[in-house]
């Protein structure tokens, strides 16, 4: 018994097609998808599930962004500092460290259909990253990989092509885990509690704390403005074809803002820029200055004492922003 | 680029298969074998395009040395023979071994060396020896490849060039004769396609899980961690299949991506764990290269042509000198002189003793492969391990000499010993590729995918089936499982050598 060439390697893709789509739709213990990005000299993703999912300290105030807000916000100080001026307010900073607007759509999704939030402060940079965070993957729900933006994006392949892996993966330990055989390549510590602040010093996973209190001459500062002035790329196409160029960090903040809207949380752009950069952000001027509100600290982030290095403030400059965020948290009313 | 990499799979072989089959179909076969040739250039030249010209000039060079060798008498064709073979393992000595031999020089004389950090070009150990098997071929027939297309193919081919199977021009010519006359036989595309997916699947599924397991021994115990026996054992088991299931899986996508062209390459493997003596093992392992050496090495150094001795001292010269061809390393002579003593006392005990009976009984067929596969674990030892000492450390640890303070295996779960109970099941009692699927390298033999399907064959206890829709189904499931794991990138072992 034989079969014609043509019909053999049809049922051979057909087949493969659908294995690969029963494995996308395997289920899995989100948790430890979390725990699966922890491959970082900063890992916090597990800490930010426990945070949505097991802690039912209210999040008022979410901060999502990258390692800069990461590096800039000390949420106990902002509480402290809000409750000063008559608000009590729960802040909580979901920062994940590396760029990609993608990342912080699956954060923001992940928080506000899971947990009331009055106000998420979104960062802002001086340039948007046209290319999708290299992490998605770990954190992103099947359905967001799948639908991301295909069209320039230069991710998509990379995340599609891994999905049906890593849905077996965490099918099989969660599976392993239920019936108590699942050694973990990692194992989280226990709850740091509601806020996780990474601006006076950073805990490892080994439990060192790394102060945070680098600081450098402003001719050392300058040097390093002028290696990055060299290393960025500016936005390559004509502002006509912006919307091109950076086709996928505006689709996810888009997704970010639709997402708030439909939870009723207000959104507010925090400007954290780089040693040196402009007064404001342009990626804001040119898109959303119509749209969400801009805070702005730029002018106080001059003096080159309070930078760690190119792109994050030091312990100094974090109760800088800090204190220029709580202020102006209170004096626009952004929480009330 | 990978076998096993999407770029590989939904990239190059899709366009080097539209092209080649598209110029066929227009009756253009010559071009379309010279395609195949320029494709399998570009295979080579997608890992480091500057590495090319090595390559290149070694073809050159030999088809130049063929084409006047044959025209030379005796003695002239014997001295070009000779230079030939001086160019060839000198380009080999200088890439691979230089560094080696001259760090141990320099430690001979109490001198120091400053190693020269020299980059191997990938494939060389493989396309030196195919073309010095050329060269000597040519010399002993005076007959040449006339085409140099047909030669650079014989050379490139690109399913074998990276890591073998080691071909013969004998092999290949009449093959390539036939691609530009004849169509391809559809049966030999059926069949391509089952042997790659049993390839990728060994590859990706098997081999690339045992990694883990291996490594976490190895590379701990190189860096002076010292195990207790259950870790030692654990690593070792895992190290012995993942090196089967990677070079088996890699020649078995080799031998299916050759048939997709409608090209036989050579059987490499044949169910080597399954041996009942060293001698057996070396018939069922990395079968081109035994036999390569064999012809290449082994009967020029006399063969069994100066008695009982001189044939032993052949035997483990010739396995010492296959140690080395693995890599620049003490490790690696190590392996070999290991090897080159297991056959020696192989062929002693076999002389002394009465060959066994056809039909040996389940428990001494049992400790005579548990004996083999115990020897060879213990090569492995030295094969994998970066140092001497690190190899020592894992046998005195398998051999529960260990120190108080021994450390075990904090990676062990139940995924680990899944993984290798599984593929020790497959390698120990599951039919091999070619019973699978009945594939034959003979090209007087017609390939055909036996005619019976998947159900009937497993009831009747046959291990061949039919390309049938069942087949199809489970070909399918196993490639997607294959394309599921392979966003891992995973080199194969064989590709450092």
């Amino acid at each position: 018994m034989s079969m014609r060439l043509r019909n053999f390697l049809v049922i051979i893709v057909l087949t493969a097609i659908l294995a690969l789509a029963a494995m996308v739709a395997l289920p899995h213990d989100k948790y430890l998808r979390y725990q699966s990005l922890n491959d970082h000299t900063a890992p916090n993703a597990y800490w930010i599930y426990e945070r949505i999912h097991t802690d039912p300290t209210p999040i008022d105030i979410a901060f999502i962004g990258s390692s800069r807000t990461g590096r800039s916000m000390h949420t106990e100080r902002l509480q402290e500092n809000l409750a000063r001026e008559g608000i009590q307010a729960r802040a909580v900073n979901f920062h994940i460290v590396k760029t990609g607007r993608d990342m912080h759509y699956a954060i923001a999704k992940e928080l506000l259909t899971n947990r009331p939030v009055k106000l998420l402060v979104l960062e802002m940079t001086e340039l948007e990253d046209r290319t999708p965070h290299p992490d998605f993957i770990f954190i992103a729900d099947a359905a967001d990989v799948l639908s991301a933006p295909l069209f320039l994006n230069v991710g998509y392949l990379r995340n599609f092509s891994r999905l049906p892996g890593r849905q077996v993966d965490l099918f099989l330990e969660t599976q392993l885990e239920s019936v108590g055989l699942r050694q973990p390549d990692f194992t989280p510590p226990s709850y740091q509690g509601p806020n996780l602040d990474w601006t006076e010093f950073l805990q490892t996973l080994d439990g060192v704390r790394h102060p945070l209190t680098t600081h450098h001459s402003h001719a050392e500062m300058e040097k390093i403005r002028a290696e990055q002035d060299a290393a960025i790329t500016p936005p390559l196409l004509p502002k006509a074809l912006a919307s091109l160029e950076f086709k996928v960090p505006r689709y996810y903040i888009e997704q970010i803002l639709e997402l708030a809207k439909e939870h009723n949380t207000k959104v507010v752009f925090l400007y954290l820029p780089r040693y040196g950069g402009p007064k404001t952000p342009p990626p804001y001027d040119a898109m959303y200055r119509s749209k969400v509100p801009l805070m702005n600290p730029q002018p106080l982030l001059q003096s080159s004492d309070i930078w760690a290095d190119g792109t994050h403030v030091n312990w100094s400059g974090s109760k800088i922003v800090t204190d220029f965020v709580a202020e102006e948290l209170a004096r626009e009313k952004y929480i009330e | 680029m990978l076998f096993n990499s999407y770029a590989f799979l939904f990239g190059f072989l899709p366009l080097a298969l539209i092209g080649f089959f598209g110029l066929r179909a227009r009756g253009l076969r010559g071009p379309s074998v010279t395609f195949l040739m320029v494709a399998s250039l570009a295979f080579y030249a997608y890992w480091k395009p500057s590495d090319t010209w090595v390559l290149v000039s070694t073809i050159v060079m030999n088809y130049t040395i063929a084409r006047y060798m044959s025209r030379l008498g005796h003695g002239g064709a014997k001295a070009l023979l000779i230079l030939g073979i001086c160019a060839n393992l000198g380009l080999l000595v200088y890439f691979k071994y230089f560094d080696f031999l001259g760090t141990n020089l320099a430690a001979l004389v109490g001198k120091e060396y400053v190693a020269r950090g020299i980059v191997m070009p990938i494939g060389i150990s493989f396309f030196t020896f195919t073309q010095l098997a050329y060269l000597v071929d040519c010399y002993r027939s005076r007959d040449y490849e006339g085409q140099f297309t047909n030669y650079a193919l014989f050379v490139t081919i690109f399913p074998h060039l990276i890591a073998g199977p080691i071909i013969h021009h004998a092999e290949m010519r009449p093959q390539f004769a036939r691609l530009r006359k004849t169509p391809i036989d559809m049966e030999m595309i059926k069949m391509g396609v089952i042997i790659f997916v049993i390839g990728i699947a060994k590859k990706v599924l098997l081999a690339d899980n045992l990694v883990a397991s291996a490594d976490a021994v190895f590379n701990a115990a190189d860096a002076g961690t010292h195990f207790n026996a259950a870790a030692a054992w654990t690593g070792t088991v895992a190290y012995t299949l993942q090196i089967y299931f990677d070079f088996s899986g890699y020649s078995d996508m080799a031998i299916g991506l050759a048939l997709l062209f409608g090209l036989r390459l050579p059987i490499n493997f044949n169910s080597p764990y399954k041996s009942r003596s060293i001698i057996e093992f070396w018939r069922c392992w990395h079968i081109t290269l035994s036999t390569w050496l064999r012809d290449y090495l082994y009967i020029p150094l006399g063969g069994n042509r100066g008695g009982e001795w001189a044939r032993l001292r052949n035997v483990f010269i010739t396995f010492l000198l296959g140690g080395i061809w693995h890599g620049a390393g003490w490790t690696f002579v190590i392996w070999g002189a290991l090897h080159g003593t297991y056959n020696v006392t192989n062929h002693l005990l076999r002389n002394k003793f009465a060959p066994a009976p056809a039909r040996e009984g389940w428990l001494r067929s049992f400790i005579k492969q548990a004996c083999v596969l115990l020897l060879v674990m213990i090569a492995w030892v030295f094969f994998r391990a970066k140092t001497v000492g690190g190899a020592i450390g894992i046998l005195q640890s398998m051999a529960f000499i260990v120190p108080a303070e021994a450390s075990r295996l904090e990676q062990a779960d139940f995924a680990m010993y899944f993984w290798i109970v599984l593929a020790a099941a497959i390698a120990l009692f599951a039919p091999n590729t070619q019973q699978i699927t009945a594939y034959t390298q003979k090209t007087t033999e017609q390939l055909r995918l036996p005619r019976i399907d998947l159900l009937t064959s497993l009831r009747s206890g046959s291990v061949a089936f039919a390309a049938s829709p069942a087949v199809a189904v489970v070909c399918g499931l196993l490639f997607a499982a294959a394309l599921a794991c392979i966003w891992r990138p995973a080199i194969f072992i064989y590709f450092n050598f």
